[in-house]
């Protein structure tokens, strides 16, 4: 079970605001069927690269299995450069020998990857990864 | 100088007169093409889509459609058995009307002849052609975004688009774009020219039972600048990624839930 190999914790998000999560991250590149977004989880581990690349940026992190021990590479999905640097990312927003904790929405199929939501760093600040898009107009006004 | 040599000099001499007289008026002629074009049907600008828009697959009256109500078998059979890592958009393949979609800024530039749209997504651009020109062979000229015309009918710019080459994707859904598909877009600026409003009417007879419709809202952001968008740099969920047996969130074994 995944929640056995890593510990992870279930988050407990309230309906709506999953739901702007949901609608937020359902538009892009490609479907993100494969993603589980109905149970968030969260892992723990040092990010080995921050890949700042289109159509979506990656973050590669170790992450280790309680269970045995084992380091286990993890390859977490996240929005697009073009996105973030809207939202004030730079390539440098998160950096290689990093302790952080992510939270995701794991692959259905278990292997260890996901879709980023939000990224906790070693001083506790949070940042949210999945991000309004470029669709959302909230600083615009009441439109 | 001799009675020869002096004409050829005066030849000369008007031959650059009249270069440069006709150049000044074709360069006039240029910029009037650009500035010419009426304030309320100006559609220049960078445009970002709203929040507000009504996407998905509607009716003429912009109601939701349930896919039984709009598809047909074939049509059905296909969106209940797609294969995202197979997604031409996956593959940074670019189709109309997905692209109008977002979330990505699309830089309207206009003249007389011809509206571009240069859409961040992907990094791709749409020709509209509004010199009078009709459609070329459907058999001999395909293309992902089809060809596009329009024209004005008061303040409204009427795009009519045809010659799609049936590889693209209507969605994620799996829904190709096919050789008989028919696009109508209505392009109109509203809200004193911050916002447009884009009326799309998509036909497809192969694939759908009825056309479908959506009322698109984007708002003029012309502090943002489009910007660089290489989709091959990074992607990782195609089939081909998989093949290389390079990581990727996407296996080519998933399919999308009904």
């Amino acid at each position: 079970m995944l929640n056995l190999r890593f510990m992870i914790k279930v988050l407990a998000l309230s309906f709506s605001a999953l739901s702007i999560l949901i609608s937020s991250i359902a538009q892009g590149h490609h479907s993100f069927e494969m993603f589980d977004r109905d149970n968030p989880i969260q892992i723990t581990g040092e990010i080995k690269e921050f890949q700042w690349v289109n159509p979506h940026t990656w973050i590669q992190i170790m992450v280790n299995e309680p269970a045995t021990g084992e380091l286990v590479e993890w390859s977490i999905e996240g929005r697009s450069p073009n996105v973030l640097v809207r939202r004030g990312w730079t390539r440098n927003t998160v950096q290689p020998g990093e302790q952080v904790t992510l939270t995701i929405y794991p692959l259905r199929n278990g292997d260890p990857g996901g879709a980023i939501i939000t990224i906790e760093k070693a001083d506790g600040s949070i940042i949210n990864a999945d991000t309004p898009t470029a669709v959302d107009t909230d600083e615009e006004g009441p439109r | 100088m001799n009675r020869y040599t002096g004409t050829k000099s005066w030849t000369i001499f008007f031959v650059v007169l009249l270069f440069h007289f006709v150049n000044s008026e074709s360069t006039a002629a240029a910029e009037n093409n650009i500035t010419a074009v009426p304030p309320g049907q100006n559609l220049s600008g960078l445009w970002v889509i709203s929040n507000r828009s009504l996407r998905g697959y509607r009716d003429e009256n912009f109601e939701q459609l349930e896919p039984e109500e709009y598809l047909t078998e074939r049509g059905l059979e296909i969106t209940e058995t797609v294969r995202p890592a197979l997604d031409p958009a996956a593959m940074c393949l670019p189709s109309i009307p997905r692209h109008l979609g977002g979330p990505y800024p699309i830089h309207f530039m206009q003249n007389q002849d011809q509206l571009v749209q240069l859409f961040e997504y992907d990094n791709v651009f749409r020709v509209i052609y509004t010199d009078g020109r009709m459609h070329p062979d459907t058999v001999e000229d395909q293309r992902f975004m089809g060809h596009a015309i329009a024209h004005w009918e008061n303040d409204t710019l009427v795009v009519d688009t045809q010659n799609f080459n049936g590889k693209a994707w209507l969605a994620a859904n799996g829904l190709p774009v096919s050789q008989e598909a028919h696009l109508t877009e209505w392009y109109r600026l509203i809200e004193n020219g911050e916002t447009l409003e884009v009326i799309v009417k998509y036909e497809d007879n192969e694939y759908l039972q009825r056309p479908i419709w959506r009322k698109l809202f984007f708002n003029l952001k012309n502090e943002w600048y489009i910007r660089e968008y290489l989709c091959a740099e990074g992607n990782r969920d195609n089939v081909f990624n998989q093949q290389s047996g390079l990581p990727g969130s996407l296996r080519l074994e998933d399919v999308l839930p009904n």
